[in-house]
């Protein structure tokens, strides 16, 4: 089912927690809401489910206005951070209780819908079990298996992974991606951490501060982003930005900052003439490490992180430090010479003034 | 058990058997003896189980039997419900509401126990006074002299009140000791605010409801004070008597002026006998280990 949020406003007091958000999340399309800590993101999934009563704006689901239905009348399941699985029960009364709770809704039919459910998640051999005698990703799956029981429209899930270890974190993480396409639900996460939202989502809405920052593929907001706090988030390790002048040569745009110079391709320059200064954004993944003299910039090797598959490596240059990323193989010893080449159509221009995106 | 061990559980032992043990072996010692005004502190003698022989042969016993049943489970049922009713009110209401409402029940607690039952006893006064008749009057029910008339009403009500007030205290604070997510889930789940009640809130305070229950079962048998204040086990003779208020009566204060110290001291070792009794009861009724699970950290 469509999902509609039209200005959507929470205020708890003086502290505004969700600010005029609107956002479309067309039916079955799987949304991931990500954003750093205390930025509106729980309070704006509790309005969805009917816990929390918006200040203003509008909820819509298909067709219909929500604001005023309850939670049990909205069709949706949840999936708390916590888990929320009820201690006293088994497993299975706790993904029955959805089901207990309705009225009409035959025992033999519960139980059949419990193990369809339990079986979906694989936790169909612990229905006997009570939730302190499960592990974190199982109380995680139960928690999955009870949202998803009543056969709800929309699925709400608040931080799912973020009590697992990250081995189980990566599992579940495809796991859930599975699921919500094998099921076809519409489905909406929240998370602060964004190689999940990138992984799982097919669009992430980043919030900052109540308000929303972006809302784009994860593609989109990687190679794209509409401005310097999405770029700032998105990535990792992050993005690196140095303010810059622009000035011209030839014909072609110049960005110079102290010890660096780059020609600007005409894709990545900003349109006119006006704009004198800019930050310029580069990831470490298009920052090529290169003899000296042979790149954009030089500079002296701070550190290097050997990561496995690849070595972060910090390369200072003049009172500014570039993160750049370098093959397995690549050596050197601290504080050798070396120069940077950036990719020049991966770089990014952002106002330094407002922090909008200029090319 | 290594001496660091003794020396960390000395102070909290020595209290125990000083103001525990002590009084218990003396009031059980002292049961067996004749000791009253009438012996002194030279002429009494040990008679064996005489004393008890005398409680149970005794006319008014079974009167008190039944009198001290019916006051402590009335007053027990009208403890918890109405504790539990204002711990669901006031923490399923707003919270500030709720905190305003948990410090009205409070006053009868923190109000010493003299002025607390004296007010009662000024608010059940005969007609024309009396609040309670001012108030009820309007809904109906005839102005009367309360304590003569109706002196269990008033017996219940003055405990019930103050042990209300403990039982909302506690359970409000199990209430909200349970995560917030849990409620909110049920809500997404479709459970009614009674459902929520029922099958979440209640089984998830067991444990205090029942600590609340033996404590006051406890507390109720042994106590006797606010009786004492209000109509000191009258009207008439041994009407609101209690066993606890027996004892009293028999050992510390009679009309007759011969205070028998060794009936008096049988009468409550007896209660503590059934006090005992009751309160294993209780605990087997209510599968007392199943809610004791097992540590999760394990000592060796
Ligand atoms: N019940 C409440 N009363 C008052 N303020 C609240 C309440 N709930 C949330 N807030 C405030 O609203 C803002 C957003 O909170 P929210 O829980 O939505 O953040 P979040 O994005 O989910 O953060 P996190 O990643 O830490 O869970 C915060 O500043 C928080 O302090
Ligand atoms: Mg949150």
């Amino acid at each position: 089912m469509r999902v509609v949020l039209q200005q959507l406003t929470k205020r708890f007091g003086a502290v505004t927690a969700v600010d005029a958000l609107d956002l479309e999340i067309k039916s079955g399309e799987f949304v991931g809401l990500l954003g750093p800590s205390g930025c509106g993101k729980t309070t704006t999934l509790l309005m969805i489910a009917g816990i929390y009563r918006p200040t203003g704006g509008a909820i819509v689901f298909g067709d219909h206005r929500v604001e005023h239905l309850m939670p049990k009348d909205r069709g949706i399941g949840m999936v708390f951070q916590s888990y929320a699985l009820y201690p006293h029960m088994t497993v299975a009364q706790n993904i029955g209780f959805p089901l207990a709770m309705r009225r009409g809704v035959a025992g033999d039919e519960i139980t059949r819908r419990v193990r369809e459910a339990a079986a979906l998640v694989h936790v169909d051999g612990l229905l006997a079990r009570k939730p302190a005698q499960l592990s974190g990703g199982q109380q995680q799956r139960v928690a999955l298996a009870r949202a998803l029981v009543k056969r709800p429209d929309i699925l709400l899930l608040d931080e799912p992974l973020s009590n697992l270890d990250a081995r189980l974190r990566h599992e579940m993480r495809g796991e859930i991606k599975r699921l919500q396409k094998e099921v076809g639900i519409t489905a909406i996460f929240v998370t602060h951490d964004q190689l999940e939202a990138l992984t799982m989502a097919d669009r992430v809405a980043l919030m900052s501060d109540a308000r929303l920052q972006a809302y784009a593929t994860p593609k989109e907001l990687y190679e794209r982003p509409v401005n310097q706090f999405v770029a700032e988030f998105i990535g990792s390790p992050p993005m690196n930005f140095f303010a810059a002048e622009l000035g011209r040569r030839n014909g072609s745009v110049l960005a110079t900052a102290q010890g660096i110079e780059i020609e600007l391709p005409p894709a990545r320059a900003p349109r006119g003439d006006g704009q004198r200064q800019a930050t310029v954004g580069i990831r470490p993944e298009h920052l090529a490490i290169v003899a000296p003299g042979a790149g954009h910039a030089n500079g002296e090797i701070y550190v290097i992180e050997p990561m496995g598959r690849e070595q972060i490596v910090d390369v200072q240059i003049g009172e500014r430090r570039l993160r750049a990323i370098a093959p397995p193989g690549f050596s050197a010893p601290l504080g050798a010479s070396v120069g940077l080449r950036a990719a020049v159509d991966q770089l990014h221009l952002f106002d330094p003034a407002g922090g909008e995106r200029l090319a | 058990m290594n001496s660091t061990a003794l020396l960390f559980m000395g102070p909290a032992a020595l209290l125990v058997i000083l103001f525990f043990f002590v009084p218990v072996v003396i009031t059980l010692g002292l049961s067996l003896t004749d000791a009253a005004t009438a012996t002194g502190l030279s002429n009494w003698k040990w008679i064996g189980l005489d004393n008890y022989d005398q409680i149970a042969r005794g006319s008014f016993t079974m009167l008190i039997i039944r009198n001290t049943i019916f006051y402590v489970l009335v007053t027990l049922a009208f403890n918890v419900v109405v504790g539990l009713g204002i711990a669901l009110l006031s923490t399923h209401v707003e919270a500030k509401a709720g905190g305003f409402f948990r410090a009205l029940w409070l006053l009868p607690r923190i109000s010493p126990s003299a002025v607390y039952a004296i007010m009662w006893v000024w608010a059940a006064a005969a007609p024309p006074f009396g609040i309670m008749n001012d108030v009820l009057s309007p809904v109906g029910v005839a102005p009367r002299d309360w304590l003569n008339t109706d002196p269990w009403v008033i017996v219940i009500l003055v405990n019930g009140f103050v042990g209300a007030s403990l039982g909302m205290l506690v359970f409000t604070s199990a209430i909200n000791s349970i995560p917030e997510d849990l409620f909110r889930a049920a809500r997404v789940d479709g459970a009614s605010a009674w459902q929520i009640v029922r099958r979440i809130t209640l089984p998830l305070i067991r444990w205090p409801v029942l600590f609340v229950l033996v404590y006051q079962t406890m507390s109720l048998m042994a106590s006797y004070e606010y009786i004492l204040l209000t109509t000191n086990g009258g009207p008439g003779l041994y009407t609101t008597e209690v066993w606890s208020l027996w004892a009293f009566h028999t050992a510390l204060s009679n009309y007759y002026g011969n205070l028998e110290f060794g009936l008096g001291a049988a009468m409550a070792a007896g209660l503590v006998v059934i006090g005992l009794v009751v309160s294993f009861t209780m605990l087997r009724l209510f599968r007392f280990d199943e809610l004791v699970s097992d540590p999760r950290v394990e000592i060796t």
